[in-house]
Protein backbone atom coordinates (compact mmCIF):
# COMPACT_ATOMS: atom_id res chain seq x y z
CA UNK A 1 0.00 0.00 0.00
CA UNK A 2 2.64 2.63 0.87
CA UNK A 3 5.59 1.43 -1.36
CA UNK A 4 6.72 3.52 -3.91
CA UNK A 5 6.62 2.23 -7.47
CA UNK A 6 8.06 5.96 -8.65
CA UNK A 7 11.17 5.81 -6.40
CA UNK A 8 11.64 2.47 -7.40
CA UNK A 9 11.64 2.95 -10.86
CA UNK A 10 13.84 6.03 -10.44
CA UNK A 11 16.76 4.14 -8.60
CA UNK A 12 16.67 1.38 -11.43
CA UNK A 13 16.66 4.14 -13.48
CA UNK A 14 19.59 5.51 -11.83
CA UNK A 15 21.52 2.14 -11.84
CA UNK A 16 21.17 2.08 -15.50
CA UNK A 17 22.48 5.66 -16.07
CA UNK A 18 25.22 4.11 -13.70
CA UNK A 19 25.92 1.35 -16.27
CA UNK A 20 25.39 3.46 -19.77
CA UNK A 21 27.84 6.82 -18.30
CA UNK A 22 30.44 3.29 -17.17
CA UNK A 23 30.27 2.17 -20.83
CA UNK A 24 30.41 5.70 -22.44
CA UNK A 25 33.50 6.46 -20.37
CA UNK A 26 35.04 2.92 -21.63
CA UNK A 27 34.04 3.44 -25.21
CA UNK A 28 35.78 6.79 -24.84
CA UNK A 29 38.95 5.09 -23.38
CA UNK A 30 38.94 2.80 -26.13
CA UNK A 31 38.84 5.79 -29.18
CA UNK A 32 41.50 7.14 -26.96
CA UNK A 33 43.83 3.98 -27.23
CA UNK A 34 42.75 3.20 -30.62
CA UNK A 35 43.66 6.65 -31.82
CA UNK A 36 47.19 6.28 -30.11
CA UNK A 37 47.55 3.29 -32.13
CA UNK A 38 46.76 4.10 -34.94
CA UNK A 39 43.72 2.78 -36.17
CA UNK A 40 40.89 4.89 -36.80
CA UNK A 41 38.56 2.94 -38.33
CA UNK A 42 38.49 1.60 -34.77
CA UNK A 43 38.51 4.95 -33.27
CA UNK A 44 35.01 5.65 -34.98
CA UNK A 45 34.17 2.62 -34.56
CA UNK A 46 34.13 3.15 -30.58
CA UNK A 47 33.13 7.12 -30.91
CA UNK A 48 29.76 6.05 -32.80
CA UNK A 49 29.35 3.72 -29.56
CA UNK A 50 29.99 6.08 -27.14
CA UNK A 51 27.24 8.52 -28.96
CA UNK A 52 24.86 6.14 -28.84
CA UNK A 53 25.46 5.05 -24.47
CA UNK A 54 25.80 8.94 -24.74
CA UNK A 55 22.02 9.19 -26.26
CA UNK A 56 20.90 6.54 -24.08
CA UNK A 57 21.81 8.05 -20.99
CA UNK A 58 20.07 11.51 -21.94
CA UNK A 59 16.80 9.69 -22.49
CA UNK A 60 16.82 7.87 -18.87
CA UNK A 61 17.79 11.09 -17.47
CA UNK A 62 14.48 12.89 -19.13
CA UNK A 63 12.78 9.72 -18.03
CA UNK A 64 13.82 10.09 -14.08
CA UNK A 65 13.15 14.01 -14.49
CA UNK A 66 9.66 12.97 -15.03
CA UNK A 67 9.66 10.89 -12.08
CA UNK A 68 11.06 13.75 -9.96
CA UNK A 69 8.24 15.48 -11.33
CA UNK A 70 5.44 13.10 -10.45
CA UNK A 71 6.80 13.74 -7.00
CA UNK A 72 9.27 10.26 -5.92
CA UNK A 73 11.10 10.93 -3.05
CA UNK A 74 10.31 13.75 -0.62
CA UNK A 75 10.95 17.05 -1.36
CA UNK A 76 14.37 18.01 0.49
CA UNK A 77 15.66 15.10 -1.85
CA UNK A 78 14.26 15.79 -5.22
CA UNK A 79 16.09 18.80 -5.61
CA UNK A 80 19.52 16.95 -4.81
CA UNK A 81 18.95 13.51 -7.06
CA UNK A 82 17.94 16.13 -10.09
CA UNK A 83 21.30 17.70 -9.64
CA UNK A 84 23.21 14.33 -8.97
CA UNK A 85 21.82 13.12 -12.15
CA UNK A 86 22.09 16.30 -14.25
CA UNK A 87 25.82 15.51 -12.99
CA UNK A 88 26.23 12.24 -14.23
CA UNK A 89 24.43 12.82 -17.41
CA UNK A 90 26.90 15.82 -18.34
CA UNK A 91 29.72 13.75 -17.21
CA UNK A 92 28.27 11.37 -20.30
CA UNK A 93 28.04 13.93 -22.08
CA UNK A 94 31.75 15.02 -21.41
CA UNK A 95 33.34 11.80 -22.56
CA UNK A 96 31.14 12.18 -25.73
CA UNK A 97 33.08 15.66 -26.45
CA UNK A 98 36.34 14.06 -25.50
CA UNK A 99 35.82 11.40 -28.10
CA UNK A 100 34.59 14.04 -30.34
CA UNK A 101 37.59 15.54 -30.31
CA UNK A 102 39.41 12.79 -30.99
CA UNK A 103 38.32 11.61 -34.28
CA UNK A 104 37.51 15.07 -35.18
CA UNK A 105 40.82 17.32 -34.42
CA UNK A 106 42.88 14.84 -34.58
CA UNK A 107 45.11 16.18 -32.42
CA UNK A 108 48.99 15.27 -32.18
CA UNK A 109 50.49 14.21 -28.99
CA UNK A 110 54.05 13.42 -28.93
CA UNK A 111 55.19 9.99 -27.81
CA UNK A 112 56.56 11.02 -24.71
CA UNK A 113 53.21 12.25 -23.42
CA UNK A 114 50.96 9.40 -24.50
CA UNK A 115 51.76 7.17 -21.34
CA UNK A 116 50.62 9.80 -18.64
CA UNK A 117 47.31 10.33 -20.92
CA UNK A 118 46.87 6.97 -21.10
CA UNK A 119 47.55 7.44 -17.17
CA UNK A 120 44.77 10.15 -16.52
CA UNK A 121 41.79 8.17 -18.36
CA UNK A 122 42.83 4.83 -16.25
CA UNK A 123 42.63 7.09 -13.20
CA UNK A 124 39.26 8.33 -14.07
CA UNK A 125 37.68 5.32 -15.01
CA UNK A 126 38.76 4.21 -11.77
CA UNK A 127 37.50 7.23 -10.07
CA UNK A 128 33.82 6.68 -11.17
CA UNK A 129 33.92 3.08 -10.75
CA UNK A 130 34.51 3.73 -7.04
CA UNK A 131 31.81 6.71 -7.34
CA UNK A 132 29.50 4.29 -9.42
CA UNK A 133 29.52 1.92 -6.12
CA UNK A 134 29.05 5.00 -3.77
CA UNK A 135 25.60 5.65 -5.63
CA UNK A 136 24.26 2.29 -5.95
CA UNK A 137 24.69 2.01 -2.37
CA UNK A 138 23.23 4.97 -1.68
CA UNK A 139 19.95 3.88 -3.55
CA UNK A 140 19.83 0.34 -3.38
CA UNK A 141 21.74 -0.83 0.59
CA UNK A 142 19.03 -2.04 2.66
CA UNK A 143 21.14 0.25 5.11
CA UNK A 144 23.67 2.74 4.19
CA UNK A 145 26.93 2.14 5.02
CA UNK A 146 28.01 5.95 6.17
CA UNK A 147 31.08 5.44 7.15
CA UNK A 148 31.90 3.96 3.54
CA UNK A 149 30.19 6.17 1.65
CA UNK A 150 32.32 9.05 3.04
CA UNK A 151 35.53 6.96 2.15
CA UNK A 152 34.45 6.29 -1.34
CA UNK A 153 33.71 10.19 -1.66
CA UNK A 154 37.07 10.69 0.17
CA UNK A 155 38.58 8.75 -2.65
CA UNK A 156 37.08 10.02 -5.35
CA UNK A 157 38.35 13.46 -4.27
CA UNK A 158 41.82 12.43 -3.72
CA UNK A 159 41.50 10.76 -7.37
CA UNK A 160 40.64 14.26 -8.83
CA UNK A 161 43.64 15.84 -6.37
CA UNK A 162 46.19 13.77 -7.97
CA UNK A 163 45.03 14.07 -11.34
CA UNK A 164 45.16 17.78 -11.29
CA UNK A 165 48.70 17.38 -9.76
CA UNK A 166 49.60 15.41 -13.47
CA UNK A 167 47.61 18.12 -15.37
CA UNK A 168 49.76 20.27 -14.17
CA UNK A 169 53.45 18.87 -14.18
CA UNK A 170 52.20 17.36 -17.88
CA UNK A 171 51.12 21.48 -18.42
CA UNK A 172 54.43 22.08 -17.90
CA UNK A 173 56.23 19.76 -20.08
CA UNK A 174 53.92 20.84 -22.89
CA UNK A 175 55.13 24.43 -22.86
CA UNK A 176 58.74 23.64 -21.92
CA UNK A 177 58.78 22.21 -25.07
CA UNK A 178 59.68 22.98 -28.27
CA UNK A 179 56.87 21.97 -29.96
CA UNK A 180 55.01 25.03 -32.03
CA UNK A 181 52.78 26.72 -30.12
CA UNK A 182 49.78 26.01 -31.96
CA UNK A 183 50.56 22.40 -31.54
CA UNK A 184 50.89 23.33 -27.41
CA UNK A 185 47.39 25.08 -26.93
CA UNK A 186 45.85 22.44 -28.74
CA UNK A 187 47.42 19.98 -26.19
CA UNK A 188 46.41 22.00 -23.66
CA UNK A 189 42.98 22.31 -24.65
CA UNK A 190 42.38 18.36 -25.49
CA UNK A 191 44.44 18.16 -21.95
CA UNK A 192 41.78 20.02 -20.09
CA UNK A 193 38.56 18.03 -21.99
CA UNK A 194 40.41 15.11 -20.44
CA UNK A 195 40.78 15.72 -17.00
CA UNK A 196 37.44 18.08 -17.21
CA UNK A 197 35.58 14.37 -16.50
CA UNK A 198 37.49 13.97 -13.21
CA UNK A 199 36.40 17.29 -11.98
CA UNK A 200 33.15 16.13 -12.94
CA UNK A 201 33.04 13.30 -11.14
CA UNK A 202 34.25 15.05 -8.06
CA UNK A 203 30.98 16.99 -8.79
CA UNK A 204 29.10 14.14 -8.60
CA UNK A 205 30.42 12.58 -5.50
CA UNK A 206 29.63 16.09 -4.09
CA UNK A 207 25.98 16.00 -4.75
CA UNK A 208 26.15 12.26 -3.24
CA UNK A 209 27.94 14.02 0.25
CA UNK A 210 24.92 16.08 0.04
CA UNK A 211 22.13 13.75 -0.17
CA UNK A 212 24.09 11.42 2.80
CA UNK A 213 23.48 15.04 5.02
CA UNK A 214 19.67 15.11 4.17
CA UNK A 215 19.61 11.39 5.09
CA UNK A 216 20.89 12.42 8.61
CA UNK A 217 18.08 15.08 8.95
CA UNK B 1 -32.63 25.20 16.72
CA UNK B 2 -31.29 28.46 15.36
CA UNK B 3 -29.21 28.91 18.24
CA UNK B 4 -27.45 25.50 16.98
CA UNK B 5 -26.03 27.91 13.85
CA UNK B 6 -23.63 29.59 15.51
CA UNK B 7 -21.48 26.22 17.27
CA UNK B 8 -22.08 24.78 13.30
CA UNK B 9 -20.29 28.07 12.27
CA UNK B 10 -17.53 27.45 15.30
CA UNK B 11 -17.11 24.15 14.62
CA UNK B 12 -16.64 24.95 10.98
CA UNK B 13 -14.42 27.45 11.53
CA UNK B 14 -12.34 25.02 13.72
CA UNK B 15 -12.19 22.40 11.31
CA UNK B 16 -11.17 24.43 8.59
CA UNK B 17 -7.86 25.74 10.28
CA UNK B 18 -6.92 23.32 12.62
CA UNK B 19 -7.09 20.37 10.00
CA UNK B 20 -3.39 21.81 8.60
CA UNK B 21 -1.84 20.54 12.55
CA UNK B 22 -2.23 17.45 11.67
CA UNK B 23 -1.85 16.22 7.94
CA UNK B 24 -0.89 19.60 6.83
CA UNK B 25 3.06 18.11 6.55
CA UNK B 26 1.81 14.76 4.61
CA UNK B 27 -0.35 16.83 2.34
CA UNK B 28 2.98 19.68 1.81
CA UNK B 29 5.27 16.77 0.79
CA UNK B 30 2.72 15.34 -1.87
CA UNK B 31 2.96 11.94 0.99
CA UNK B 32 -0.45 12.18 1.04
CA UNK B 33 -3.36 13.25 -1.41
CA UNK B 34 -4.82 16.52 0.16
CA UNK B 35 -8.53 14.30 -0.31
CA UNK B 36 -7.54 11.24 0.93
CA UNK B 37 -6.34 13.55 3.94
CA UNK B 38 -9.20 15.44 4.58
CA UNK B 39 -11.39 12.50 4.32
CA UNK B 40 -9.29 10.63 6.68
CA UNK B 41 -9.45 13.53 9.43
CA UNK B 42 -13.25 14.12 8.70
CA UNK B 43 -13.41 10.31 10.22
CA UNK B 44 -11.38 10.72 12.46
CA UNK B 45 -12.38 13.65 14.17
CA UNK B 46 -15.85 12.31 14.26
CA UNK B 47 -14.57 9.20 15.57
CA UNK B 48 -12.85 10.85 18.78
CA UNK B 49 -15.55 13.38 18.88
CA UNK B 50 -17.83 10.60 19.59
CA UNK B 51 -15.79 8.48 21.77
CA UNK B 52 -13.76 11.17 23.87
CA UNK B 53 -15.29 13.98 23.65
CA UNK B 54 -18.01 13.66 26.45
CA UNK B 55 -15.13 13.80 28.66
CA UNK B 56 -14.36 17.81 28.03
CA UNK B 57 -18.07 18.59 28.12
CA UNK B 58 -18.58 19.31 31.55
CA UNK B 59 -15.55 21.53 32.05
CA UNK B 60 -17.02 24.33 29.63
CA UNK B 61 -20.39 24.15 31.02
CA UNK B 62 -19.01 24.76 34.59
CA UNK B 63 -16.88 28.00 33.75
CA UNK B 64 -20.47 30.02 33.49
CA UNK B 65 -24.11 29.69 33.89
CA UNK B 66 -26.14 29.70 30.57
CA UNK B 67 -28.97 30.22 28.89
CA UNK B 68 -30.01 28.92 24.97
CA UNK B 69 -29.27 32.43 23.54
CA UNK B 70 -25.97 33.34 25.60
CA UNK B 71 -25.00 29.74 24.45
CA UNK B 72 -25.58 31.27 20.73
CA UNK B 73 -23.62 34.54 21.27
CA UNK B 74 -20.73 33.31 23.19
CA UNK B 75 -20.15 30.08 20.22
CA UNK B 76 -20.55 33.36 18.04
CA UNK B 77 -18.22 35.65 19.02
CA UNK B 78 -15.65 32.44 19.49
CA UNK B 79 -16.32 31.55 15.91
CA UNK B 80 -16.34 35.34 14.95
CA UNK B 81 -12.70 35.66 17.07
CA UNK B 82 -11.53 32.61 14.88
CA UNK B 83 -12.60 33.73 11.93
CA UNK B 84 -11.23 36.96 12.18
CA UNK B 85 -7.79 36.20 13.54
CA UNK B 86 -6.96 33.55 10.97
CA UNK B 87 -7.61 36.09 8.18
CA UNK B 88 -5.14 38.42 9.89
CA UNK B 89 -2.95 35.82 9.95
CA UNK B 90 -3.02 36.35 14.03
CA UNK B 91 -2.15 32.89 16.38
CA UNK B 92 -5.46 31.90 17.61
CA UNK B 93 -7.03 28.77 19.68
CA UNK B 94 -10.44 27.64 19.24
CA UNK B 95 -10.61 26.68 23.49
CA UNK B 96 -8.79 30.25 24.60
CA UNK B 97 -11.90 31.75 22.24
CA UNK B 98 -14.78 29.83 23.80
CA UNK B 99 -13.20 30.23 27.54
CA UNK B 100 -12.66 34.26 26.61
CA UNK B 101 -16.30 34.15 25.41
CA UNK B 102 -17.85 31.69 28.45
CA UNK B 103 -15.87 34.23 30.59
CA UNK B 104 -17.41 37.60 29.23
CA UNK B 105 -20.72 36.04 29.97
CA UNK B 106 -20.20 35.24 33.60
CA UNK B 107 -18.73 38.42 34.19
CA UNK B 108 -21.79 40.18 33.03
CA UNK B 109 -23.79 37.48 35.09
CA UNK B 110 -21.60 37.46 37.54
CA UNK B 111 -21.97 33.35 37.38
CA UNK B 112 -17.74 33.05 36.27
CA UNK B 113 -15.93 30.34 38.08
CA UNK B 114 -12.74 31.89 38.70
CA UNK B 115 -11.33 28.36 40.43
CA UNK B 116 -12.16 26.40 36.77
CA UNK B 117 -10.79 29.22 34.69
CA UNK B 118 -7.41 28.71 37.04
CA UNK B 119 -7.66 25.25 36.03
CA UNK B 120 -8.17 25.65 32.65
CA UNK B 121 -5.22 28.35 32.31
CA UNK B 122 -3.28 26.44 34.29
CA UNK B 123 -3.58 23.59 31.35
CA UNK B 124 -2.74 26.04 28.15
CA UNK B 125 0.16 26.79 30.10
CA UNK B 126 1.21 22.90 30.39
CA UNK B 127 0.08 22.97 26.63
CA UNK B 128 2.99 24.14 24.96
CA UNK B 129 5.37 22.77 28.05
CA UNK B 130 4.06 18.95 26.99
CA UNK B 131 4.47 19.83 23.22
CA UNK B 132 8.21 20.32 24.11
CA UNK B 133 8.67 17.20 26.58
CA UNK B 134 6.59 15.30 24.44
CA UNK B 135 8.36 16.29 21.23
CA UNK B 136 12.16 15.71 22.39
CA UNK B 137 11.43 12.53 23.93
CA UNK B 138 9.36 10.71 21.04
CA UNK B 139 12.03 12.52 18.67
CA UNK B 140 15.17 10.59 20.92
CA UNK B 141 12.87 7.43 21.02
CA UNK B 142 11.35 6.95 17.91
CA UNK B 143 14.85 8.03 16.43
CA UNK B 144 16.66 5.23 18.11
CA UNK B 145 13.81 3.15 17.05
CA UNK B 146 13.61 3.72 13.14
CA UNK B 147 17.16 4.82 12.11
CA UNK B 148 17.96 1.57 9.93
CA UNK B 149 15.29 2.34 8.22
CA UNK B 150 15.37 5.66 7.99
CA UNK B 151 18.86 5.65 6.74
CA UNK B 152 17.84 3.90 4.00
CA UNK B 153 16.55 4.98 0.21
CA UNK B 154 14.30 1.82 -0.19
CA UNK B 155 12.78 2.44 3.13
CA UNK B 156 12.89 5.97 3.81
CA UNK B 157 9.88 7.45 1.88
CA UNK B 158 7.34 4.52 2.73
CA UNK B 159 8.07 4.25 6.29
CA UNK B 160 7.69 8.22 6.81
CA UNK B 161 4.32 7.66 4.77
CA UNK B 162 3.00 5.24 6.86
CA UNK B 163 4.46 7.59 9.67
CA UNK B 164 2.60 10.36 8.87
CA UNK B 165 -0.74 9.00 7.95
CA UNK B 166 -0.77 6.84 11.35
CA UNK B 167 -0.01 10.43 13.23
CA UNK B 168 -2.13 12.45 11.14
CA UNK B 169 -5.16 9.81 11.73
CA UNK B 170 -4.18 9.61 15.51
CA UNK B 171 -3.95 13.30 15.56
CA UNK B 172 -7.23 14.26 14.31
CA UNK B 173 -8.99 11.85 16.62
CA UNK B 174 -7.50 13.52 19.38
CA UNK B 175 -7.90 16.68 17.98
CA UNK B 176 -12.17 15.60 17.25
CA UNK B 177 -12.17 14.51 21.22
CA UNK B 178 -10.51 17.57 22.61
CA UNK B 179 -11.82 20.26 20.65
CA UNK B 180 -15.78 19.11 20.74
CA UNK B 181 -16.21 20.38 23.30
CA UNK B 182 -15.74 24.20 22.00
CA UNK B 183 -18.00 23.75 19.69
CA UNK B 184 -20.87 22.31 21.33
CA UNK B 185 -19.97 21.87 25.02
CA UNK B 186 -22.36 25.63 25.34
CA UNK B 187 -25.51 23.29 24.04
CA UNK B 188 -24.90 20.72 26.68
CA UNK B 189 -24.50 23.06 29.86
CA UNK B 190 -27.89 24.77 28.92
CA UNK B 191 -29.39 21.43 28.28
CA UNK B 192 -30.15 21.85 24.71
CA UNK B 193 -28.20 18.22 23.74
CA UNK B 194 -27.23 15.82 25.63
CA UNK B 195 -23.74 14.89 25.75
CA UNK B 196 -23.42 12.10 22.66
CA UNK B 197 -25.32 14.33 20.36
CA UNK B 198 -23.49 17.42 21.22
CA UNK B 199 -20.59 14.89 20.79
CA UNK B 200 -22.01 14.15 17.42
CA UNK B 201 -23.09 17.43 16.25
CA UNK B 202 -19.89 19.10 17.13
CA UNK B 203 -17.61 16.44 15.43
CA UNK B 204 -20.08 16.74 12.12
CA UNK B 205 -19.45 20.88 12.56
CA UNK B 206 -15.62 20.27 12.37
CA UNK B 207 -15.45 18.17 9.65
CA UNK B 208 -17.32 19.66 7.32
CA UNK B 209 -15.23 22.54 8.10
CA UNK B 210 -12.20 20.38 7.29
CA UNK B 211 -13.92 18.78 4.29
CA UNK B 212 -14.86 22.46 2.57
CA UNK B 213 -12.20 24.51 3.88
CA UNK B 214 -8.96 23.74 4.56
CA UNK B 215 -6.93 23.57 1.49
CA UNK B 216 -4.95 26.67 1.95
CA UNK B 217 -4.43 26.99 5.61
CA UNK B 218 -2.65 23.09 5.24
CA UNK B 219 -0.88 24.21 2.45
CA UNK B 220 0.77 26.83 4.14
CA UNK B 221 0.80 25.96 7.41
CA UNK B 222 2.08 22.56 6.39
CA UNK B 223 4.82 24.02 4.20
CA UNK B 224 6.17 26.18 7.56
CA UNK B 225 6.10 22.97 9.30
CA UNK B 226 7.68 20.84 6.95
CA UNK B 227 10.86 23.52 7.15
CA UNK B 228 12.32 21.48 9.61
CA UNK B 229 12.01 17.51 7.88
CA UNK B 230 9.26 15.03 7.41
CA UNK B 231 11.15 13.31 10.61
CA UNK B 232 10.66 16.26 12.78
CA UNK B 233 7.22 17.36 11.02
CA UNK B 234 5.77 13.44 11.93
CA UNK B 235 6.82 13.47 15.46
CA UNK B 236 5.67 17.01 15.64
CA UNK B 237 2.34 15.52 15.20
CA UNK B 238 2.61 12.59 17.03
CA UNK B 239 3.23 14.74 20.05
CA UNK B 240 0.45 17.06 19.52
CA UNK B 241 -1.97 14.15 19.45
CA UNK B 242 -0.57 12.44 22.31
CA UNK B 243 -0.49 16.13 24.50
CA UNK B 244 -4.17 16.53 23.22
CA UNK B 245 -4.84 13.32 24.06
CA UNK B 246 -3.77 13.32 27.85
CA UNK B 247 -5.66 16.97 28.21
CA UNK B 248 -8.53 15.41 26.94
CA UNK B 249 -8.70 12.78 29.71
CA UNK B 250 -8.12 15.99 32.29
CA UNK B 251 -11.58 16.93 31.00
CA UNK B 252 -9.77 20.37 29.45
CA UNK B 253 -9.82 21.51 25.51
CA UNK B 254 -6.78 22.60 25.17
CA UNK B 255 -4.82 24.32 22.00
CA UNK B 256 -3.32 21.60 19.40
CA UNK B 257 -1.87 24.27 17.65
CA UNK B 258 0.67 25.32 20.82
CA UNK B 259 0.95 21.42 21.55
CA UNK B 260 2.30 21.19 18.38
CA UNK B 261 4.15 24.41 18.34
CA UNK B 262 5.81 23.39 21.89
CA UNK B 263 7.10 19.98 19.67
CA UNK B 264 8.95 21.87 17.07
CA UNK B 265 10.05 24.52 19.54
CA UNK B 266 10.98 21.47 21.27
CA UNK B 267 13.16 19.72 18.73
CA UNK B 268 14.49 23.26 17.42
CA UNK B 269 16.01 23.18 20.71
CA UNK B 270 17.25 19.46 20.13
CA UNK B 271 18.45 20.87 16.80
CA UNK B 272 19.88 24.37 18.26
CA UNK B 273 17.83 26.33 16.35
CA UNK B 274 16.55 28.80 19.09
CA UNK B 275 15.84 31.27 16.60
CA UNK B 276 12.88 29.56 16.09
CA UNK B 277 11.90 29.06 19.09
CA UNK B 278 11.94 32.29 20.29
CA UNK B 279 9.53 33.27 17.31
CA UNK B 280 7.32 30.68 18.23
CA UNK B 281 6.93 31.55 22.09
CA UNK B 282 6.53 34.74 21.35
CA UNK B 283 3.45 33.56 18.73
CA UNK B 284 1.70 31.29 21.22
CA UNK B 285 1.98 34.12 24.29
CA UNK B 286 0.21 36.61 22.03
CA UNK B 287 -2.21 33.81 21.27
CA UNK B 288 -2.84 33.58 25.41
CA UNK B 289 -3.44 36.87 25.37
CA UNK B 290 -4.96 38.14 22.40
CA UNK B 291 -7.33 35.39 21.40
CA UNK B 292 -9.64 35.42 24.66
CA UNK B 293 -9.37 39.11 25.02
CA UNK B 294 -11.03 39.43 21.41
CA UNK B 295 -13.36 37.23 21.87
CA UNK B 296 -14.42 38.40 25.48
CA UNK B 297 -14.85 41.88 24.15
CA UNK B 298 -17.04 39.89 20.61
CA UNK B 299 -19.26 38.34 23.11
CA UNK B 300 -19.75 41.67 25.32
CA UNK B 301 -20.50 43.64 21.89
CA UNK B 302 -22.96 40.59 20.87
CA UNK B 303 -24.55 40.56 24.48
CA UNK B 304 -24.99 44.37 24.25
CA UNK B 305 -26.44 44.40 20.39
CA UNK B 306 -28.94 41.31 21.52
CA UNK B 307 -29.25 44.02 24.20
CA UNK B 308 -28.71 40.97 26.99
CA UNK B 309 -26.42 42.88 29.08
Amino acid sequence: MFKSKKESSVRDLVDDHLSRTEKCLEAAQSVFVAYLAGDLLAADENATKVEKYERAADKLRREIYALLGEGAFLPIMRADIHALVGDLDDLAGLAEDFSDAIVGERPEIPPAYREVLVEIFDKTTHQFSELKAGIHQFFFAKRIDEKETRKIIHRVAQAEYEIDQIEWDLTRQIFDSNLPLANKLHLKHFLGQLTIISNKVEDVSDTLSELMVKLQA
Amino acid sequence: MWQFTSGAFLGWSLGSNDAANVFGTGVATNLVRYRTAVILIAVFVILGAALEGPKCMATLGELSKLKPELAFISALAAGLTLFIMSMLSLPVSSSQAIVGALLAVGMVNGSANYSMLIKIVLCWVLTPISGTILGIGLYLLLRWILQPLLNSMRWRTPVLRTAVILAGCYGAYSMGGNNVANVSGVYVSTGQLSTSAASLFGGIAIALGVLTYSKNVMLTVGKGIFALDAYSAFVSVLALALSSHIFTQIGVPVSGTQAIVGAIVGIGLLKDMRGISRKMIAQISLAWIGTPLVAAIACYVLMMIGSLV
